[in-house]
Order: C-alpha cells, then sequence, then structure tokens
C-alpha cells in the first residue's frame, strides 16, 4: 500500500485531477463532503487529504510515502525529503511587495509582514538588511496599507489583489509550483509504485 | 522479555563490533565548551546544551561523539585503531527548536585507511543493518563525495548539494543544463575509481546501492559516505563515512585518515516489538484464601517459560492489557 498526502483545497483539486488524468483513480476524492481518505484498491493506492502546510510533515515522518506540496511550503519547512517532480500546475511567485509609492530607506530596519517567516529571514539576511518580521495567517495586502508593515512577502498569482490595494511587486524571490515529494526511506522500498506514477504523471503532460 | 528493541539492538550491535575487534570506549557526559568552539564548523547540530562546572568552568553536554573519541588519539606506530561506542548526545530538534537526548551508537576506524578498511566499515554498516532490521527489507546508499565535488560548478555549491540530496532534478536542470553529468542519470552514476571498485567486492550484496544523492555534512565527510534504510523507519537510520578533513583539522602534525558510523537506535522504537500492546502476558488474580505458596508457583511457572507475570490482589488495573488471566481465588 502507497499513502499519498494531497493538500486540501484549490491546488489540491487540481492535482487530484491530474492524478485521475494520469490514470491513478480515487472514487470520491473530488465530491463534496467530509471523507478524507480514499482508495485505489487495484493499483493499492490510499489517498488523503491534509492541510497544505501539514503535507511535507506527513512525508518526512512517514505517514505519506509520497505527497503534493507547494514550493512556498517546502521551502518555508524546509523537510528532508526528495522532491521528485515539478507537476507545473499552481504556477506563482514569492515575491516582495510593497506600497506604489513606497520609498526605501536602508537607515531603518525593515518591517516585513509575511506567512512565511523563514523564507523571508533567509532572503533578507543574504542582503544583510537589518529586518522585523511581522508574521501574519493571511490578508497581508492590509499590513502595508496600515503602515503594520514596510513590505510583504507573499505569493503572487496574478497580481490583481495587489493591484486592487495599491501594491506593487518590487523584487522576485522564487517562482512556485506543485511538487511532488517522497520520503526518503519509503523511496528506498517503495520506488516500483511511485517511479509508476511519477512516469504516468510525466507521459500525461507531454500530452 | 521487556527490553526494548532500542536496548535490544545497542546490545547485538555492540557484540557484534567486539567481535570484529573494536574496543568499547565510554566516555564523559560533559566535555568544555571550549572543545566544541574551536571546531564548531565540524558540529552537526547548532545549539550545544552548556552549563557552569563547580570551578567555573563552562562545560556543554556533547552534541556529538567523534569528536571526542578522535581529539585523544595518536598514532600508535601506524596501527589501524578501532573504537565502538553507545552514548547519549544532546541535540536541537529541527522542528521544535528544543533539545533532545539522541542515543548513538557507532564505530570509528582510524589510522592508515586503505580499501580494506573502508570495506570492513562497509560490511560492519551492512552486518548492522541486518542485524537491526528484524527481517525487514534494508539498504545502504553509497556515494563518493570527492568524485561528486569534481563535478561540481564554483558557484552556488551548497545549494546544488541540498538540490542533489533531494532529487531535485528539475531545478537541477534549470542550473546544469539538461546535459550535465549530475541531471542525465538518475543519481546511480558516478564516475569514481575508488567507489566501483569497492561496488565491484559488494557485487554479490543486493543490500548495497549507489546513490549519489547521499550528500552527508560536506563539512564533516570526504571521500566515501554513506546512509542506511529499513523499510517502515521514515528516516535514515544509519549514517556514516570517511572524515579524513576533520582529523587534519584536529591533528595537523598525524597523518591520519579515519573513517565511521553511527546508527540511531531511537528510530526503532514502534517497530518490531509486540510486546509493547501488552502491559504483562499473565495477570494472575488472588484472594485470601488463595496459599502463599500456590502463588509463587505459579509466577514460577509463567516466568520460567520467559513470560512476564503481573500479581494482583483481586484487581484488575484500569485499562491493564494482558494476553492471559489467571485466576487463583480459592
Amino acid at each position: 500500500m502507497l499513502n499519498i498526502a494531497l493538500p486540501k483545497g484549490r491546488l489540491g483539486n487540481k492535482v487530484c485531477k491530474l492524478f485521475e488524468e494520469s490514470g491513478f483513480k480515487f472514487p470520491g476524492m473530488l465530491e463534496p463532503g467530509r471523507k478524507l481518505i480514499f482508495e485505489n484498491e487495484n493499483l493499492n493506492l490510499k489517498c488523503f487529504w491534509v492541510k497544505p502546510f501539514d503535507v511535507p510533515v506527513y512525508v518526512e515522518r512517514g505517514a505519506a510515502d509520497i505527497g503534493v506540496s507547494g514550493k512556498d511550503i517546502l521551502m518555508e519547512r524546509e523537510p528532508d525529503i526528495y522532491e521528485l517532480m515539478d507537476l507545473n500546475v499552481g504556477i506563482c511567485k514569492m515575491c516582495v511587495a510593497a506600497l506604489n509609492n513606497f520609498h526605501d530607506n536602508p537607515a531603518r530596519t525593515l518591517r516585513v509582514a509575511t506567512e512565511f517567516p523563514n523564507i523571508a529571514q533567509k532572503y533578507y539576511s543574504q542582503t544583510g538588511r537589518d529586518i522585523d518580521i511581522i508574521c501574519l495567517r493571511g490578508s497581508l495586502e492590509l499590513a502595508p496599507v496600515l503602515g503594520l508593515s514596510d513590505v510583504i512577502v507573499d505569493i503572487v498569482e496574478t497580481g490583481t489583489t495587489l493591484r486592487e490595494n495599491n501594491l506593487k511587486v518590487i523584487n522576485n524571490i522564487a517562482d512556485l509550483s506543485a511538487r511532488l515529494i517522497a520520503n526518503k526511506s519509503a523511496y528506498k522500498f517503495k520506488s516500483e509504485i511511485i517511479n509508476k506514477i511519477l512516469k504516468g504523471l510525466s507521459e500525461y503532460k507531454k500530452l | 522479555m521487556s527490553i526494548t528493541p532500542q536496548e535490544k539492538a545497542a546490545l547485538n550491535l555492540r557484540e557484534l563490533y567486539e567481535k570484529f575487534g573494536y574496543k568499547y570506549y565510554r566516555m564523559n557526559k560533559f566535555e568544555e565548551y571550549d572543545f566544541y568552539a574551536k571546531n564548531k564548523q565540524s558540529l552537526i547540530s547548532n545549539g550545544i546544551i552548556t552549563f557552569t562546572d563547580v570551578n567555573g568552568k563552562l562545560m556543554a553536554l556533547k552534541p556529538d561523539v567523534t569528536l571526542s573519541i578522535i581529539k585523544n588519539l595518536h598514532d600508535v606506530n601506524g596501527l589501524t585503531q578501532k573504537f565502538y561506542y553507545d552514548e547519549k548526545v544532546y541535540r536541537v530538534s529541527k522542528n521544535h527548536n528544543s533539545f533532545r537526548e539522541i542515543n548513538q551508537v557507532g564505530i570509528e576506524t582510524v589510522g592508515k585507511i586503505d580499501n580494506y578498511f573502508i570495506c570492513e566499515v562497509i560490511n560492519l554498516a551492512l552486518e548492522s543493518l541486518n542485524l537491526i532490521s528484524n527481517g525487514r527489507k534494508f539498504i545502504l546508499d553509497v556515494s563518493d563525495l570527492d568524485a561528486l565535488k569534481n563535478l561540481l560548478p564554483e558557484n552556488n555549491r551548497e545549494y546544488i548539494l541540498n538540490l542533489i540530496a533531494e532529487k531535485n532534478s528539475h531545478e537541477l536542470k534549470k542550473i546544469l543544463g539538461e546535459d550535465h553529468a549530475l541531471t542525465k542519470n538518475n543519481f546511480n552514476n558516478l564516475k569514481s575509481e575508488k567507489l566501483n571498485n569497492i561496488l565491484e567486492i559488494f557485487k554479490n550484496e543486493n543490500n548495497i546501492n549507489l546513490d549519489f544523492s547521499t550528500v552527508n555534512d560536506p563539512n564533516y565527510y570526504n571521500g566515501i559516505v554513506f546512509k542506511g534504510y529499513i523499510e517502515g523507519v521514515p528516516e535514515c537510520i544509519l549514517s556514516g563515512g570517511q572524515y579524513d578533513k576533520l582529523m587534519s583539522r584536529m591533528h595537523n602534525n598525524l597523518n591520519l585518515n579515519a573513517i565511521g558510523f553511527a546508527i540511531y537506535t531511537d528510530l526503532l522504537a514502534g517497530i518490531n516489538d509486540e510486546n509493547e500492546i501488552y502491559d504483562a502476558d499473565i495477570l494472575i488474580l488472588y484472594d485470601d484464601n488463595t496459599p502463599i505458596n500456590k502463588i509463587l508457583e505459579c509466577v514460577k511457572n509463567y516466568t520460567g517459560s520467559n513470560m512476564r507475570v503481573n500479581v494482583q490482589k483481586n484487581i484488575i488495573p484500569e485499562n491493564f492489557k494482558y494476553k492471559k488471566l489467571v485466576n487463583l481465588n480459592a
């Protein structure tokens, strides 16, 4: 039995469709309901929904053999796993954004609001800039508008939310997309089925 | 038997290393903090637990065993020296930023390390995995860090090594191009004469595997490195390799090489242990009228056949799990 952790939500739904179209179906998985675990008995696969931020934990600790996680979460948590494939779905960017009229004064400590303190810390430590990280859980665009922070480090997909709140991207940190990850130990002992899934997914994507 | 799988593994491993001529190295729980401050770049963990001893000297709880073993080494007429240890180390847990006590059993071989001694250590790593795997599948991934480093570009080495450790070929391709030796093959083809010679010797061994995503800490290791995995244990349970650089940093006047590995026995908790489900095999109940010699005899019978017994006066403890109940009530 191979356990697969998928991120509950929009990205997870896209990935679940990708799995289905590549020949790995989990009946009922995309139907509304509270069920969390779904099986593909023919292929001996078990798939479950978990919170997106928790996927790397399930995989690193072996509760799931493989999983799909956004690159943002992998960069933030830095789990000890294999990152086997870029699924090229959920494409977006990790960016630094600020108000349109933002003027950076390097003499001052930069206040950075973010949901990703580790990513922000790493990015600014390369520049040697003194920063003050403010951890928020969503609606980051508010922070610079209300003067809570100077900039935000956040995921930008189309940039519409930024524009509507008078914000603009000032730096790109990284390209993001969904990645297929595997537990290092499980990959040694279940390589046959894991490679079958990798092959199925990459062949479908080439079509 | 109620010894834990970790304890059992440690005892079995110690017996194995004794057989191969390794000497038990028992060490002090503490080191002077100064020692680690000087050797910071050789440490696997960043955090160290420190305290002041009675003389006001700053002391530390060991975060690492190898450093303590090799710091007192002398060259003994070119002899290859072999040690094993069974110790606790204290490191910061990555996940919740607090200290954890970690049990480690391992070996160190120091001296003129030629291919024989590398093979001896790899063989012991395989034997160790076999011994503690309890019939489960296991695998030893080996690589040659020196050969890998030759393939790396000058810039961004640490980042690229991280990508290799992740088998992250899609990001590697972006940096190195599709045709680079590191991106073309599936991390199982590395030009290393040294490694090929070693693999040739183990060619009949199914549990050894060339995998150059085996990137053990390059500040610590060089040359041949390896990692062992057991089916059902989610993390790498055995880790080791050559550490000549570390040796020369600590003893630059002695021309010594070294190779060793450590096994994280704590990871065996929860596997291989059916006793964990039961608090005792036999629960014996008696009352005021049961003759004492009858109870003692009954206990002796069961313990004699290697079962775990719990005797209670007519009360079944709450949430107590047992395989069989023996009622001696008169």
